[in-house]
């Protein structure tokens, strides 16, 4: 970093009064007139408006303010709507497990490949359009081991509280 | 290096906002005591009218706290304070345009200082800063005016304006070249 690049970092702090220059600022300062420009620039900047701030009010904004607060209050602090996005949240979850099928349940060995193994290795042939087309018809496709999975009939099965679950396992 | 010098600290402003939260309306007065004289001359530099600095200022906390909830302690209250009274400034200023009143936030046109009742006398600097400062786009303007006017470091202002620390110092460097050459000319 240049002196003059530090010199800049530091004049607002100079200028209100929080900071202060060493000899060697100063000294750089009185030799160099791109600083000097640039430290009557943040000075005067510094200082912007001091009769505005002054002629502020404060006691009248803060019993305006007050006021329509009372006749408007604040909103409670709320939590992360959950409960509104469960359905969504929720619909996109069983539909991802039904696409993806999730870990396996049972890590034994699978004597029989799976159907979707074979599709997948079909879809190294398949141009962009085509891929796009069957990506359409993924979630109305039956999944070879859906019933495996154990997911319920229908996401109205679940309880309010297994639905939390279900969107807490899946911010985890 | 220069040395830095410690403000005072009075009760920190997360303090003061959780005990808003809880009902404590004097919490509100500290917060608009302590950043009241700020702000008004921020949205002054910005371009509004001396007369106006009032009701900005009451529509600036009255949203600020009436969306405490949305504050989050990420940011410095101070900055989201800031944009919030950004925000005022321009709405009022859009409706004012809607009424057939022109002001200078965000038009680049140089702010009309002169203000009938004798409110404010600024000085003759004053008035030519104020020119430049409204021949900058307003990232630029904005920029300098939270460094140089508030002090504020450039990590704040980055969250405050939605951009990064290096984008604001860049910004920064931009404001002080063109306003050295505004006002020189």
């Amino acid at each position: 970093m240049t002196s003059c690049e530090r010199l800049s970092d530091l004049m607002p702090e100079v200028a209100r009064g929080r900071a202060t220059w060493t000899r060697t600022d100063t000294a750089h300062l009185a030799a160099c007139d791109t600083c000097q420009d640039e430290w009557d620039l943040v000075r005067g900047a510094a200082s912007h408006g001091t009769a505005i701030g002054m002629q502020v009010n404060i006691d009248r904004i803060t019993g305006r303010v007050l006021q329509r607060l009372q006749q408007e209050p604040a909103a409670p602090v709320r939590q992360f709507p959950v409960r509104r996005l469960a359905w969504p949240i929720a619909i996109a979850a069983g539909l991802s497990l039904m696409i993806w099928g999730g870990p396996p349940r049972n890590p034994a060995p699978n004597p029989m490949p799976t159907t979707t193994v074979a599709v997948l290795h079909e879809l190294d042939d398949l141009t962009p359009a085509e891929l796009e087309a069957m990506l359409e018809l993924v979630p109305e496709t039956p999944v070879a081991n859906y019933r495996t999975l154990e997911t319920p009939e229908s996401l109205s099965d679940l309880s309010a509280e297994e639905l939390e679950l279900l969107l807490s396992s899946m911010e985890d | 290096m220069g040395a830095l010098l410690i403000d005072p600290v009075g009760p920190d402003d997360a303090s003061l906002v959780e005990a808003f939260q809880t009902g404590d309306e004097s919490a509100a007065g500290v917060l608009v005591r302590r950043y009241s004289p700020g702000m008004a001359r921020y949205v002054y530099g910005l371009g509004a009218p001396p007369s106006d600095v009032d009701d900005i200022l009451q529509e600036a906390f009255f949203r600020a706290f009436k969306a405490i909830h949305t504050f989050r302690g990420d940011s410095s209250f101070r900055g989201w304070l800031f944009r919030i009274a950004a925000n005022a400034a321009r709405d009022l200023h859009r409706r004012g345009r809607r009424r057939g009143v022109v002001l200078s936030i965000d038009d680049h046109e140089i702010p009309d200082v002169a203000d009938p009742s004798g409110e404010a006398e600024a000085s003759e600097a004053e008035d030519a800063l104020n020119g430049a400062l409204g021949l900058l786009p307003p990232k630029q303007r904005d920029v300098f005016l939270l460094r140089a006017q508030q002090g504020l470091p450039y990590d704040e202002i980055a969250v405050t304006l939605g951009t990064t620390p290096g984008a604001a110092r860049v910004h920064y460097h931009h404001a002080v070249k063109r306003l050295k050459e505004a006002m020189t000319r």
